[in-house]
């Protein structure tokens, strides 16, 4: 497992652990104790200083093919950020209409929410193609 | 990532000859050819299997360090059905 492959694999432990801590709470409790949690996520700040790539001596250690993975894997998460972002806003206003309202925290959620979904897509693009290029690995 | 490229009809897929090579060059590891040519093992790996297009500048430099040409390393064929 190389270093893009750690980072991704924390990445989705950090986000997966979060929302499943901050859910629990919220559900016992109530959302003042569980959402407070969601700073958690931050954690995925620094995965990618943890992991950074080590220069193993007298050998690379990311190379072209990782450069194609990591851009193709940013360009998957960069694409599902607009859908996110219109669905997020368009979608209360189909289901409450003109009538509805939405609390003034709801938008950081938005932006952050947008934030994990980018993560969560990028760590599973990285993942998948490695797998998926790596099964002849010997 | 495939490598095969669709051509209306049929599908046309990148092979190679690296690990032959690399045994008939002293059985050559897979590492050794990575730190040779500046890649990862990983990389040396997906190529071998054929799910991964080396660049031309890679292409050159493995064929360089087998002392062969680039077309004894890698043939464009049809991939079988």
């Amino acid at each position: 497992m190389n270093s893009a492959q750690k980072f991704a694999w924390s990445n989705l432990i950090i986000i997966v652990t979060t929302l499943t801590l901050s859910g629990t709470i919220t559900l016992l409790f109530t959302p003042h104790h569980g959402i407070p949690l969601m700073g958690l996520l931050g954690f995925v700040g620094i995965s990618s200083a943890v992991f950074r790539k080590k220069r193993r001596q007298g050998g690379a250690n990311f190379d072209e093919r990782d450069r194609l993975i990591y851009e193709k894997s940013l360009t998957a998460a960069h694409s599902v950020i607009w859908p996110f972002f219109v669905a997020a806003c368009m979608l209360p206003w189909f289901i409450f209409r003109s009538s509805g309202f939405a609390p003034v925290y709801v938008l950081p959620m938005i932006l952050g929410g947008g934030g994990v979904v980018a993560v969560v897509v990028q760590s599973l693009a990285i993942l998948i193609q490695y797998g998926r290029e790596g099964k002849n690995a010997k | 990532m495939p490598n095969n490229e669709s051509t209306g009809e049929r599908s046309r897929i990148i092979r190679n000859q690296i690990r032959r090579l690399r045994f008939e060059n002293g059985e050559m590891t897979q590492q050794e050819l990575a730190d040779k040519t500046g890649v990862t093992r990983q990389t040396i790996i997906a190529i071998e299997a054929s799910k991964y297009s080396p660049s031309l500048t890679l292409a050159f430099k493995i064929a360089r360090t087998f002392g062969v040409r680039v077309e004894e390393v890698f043939q464009y064929e049809d991939e079988p059905s």
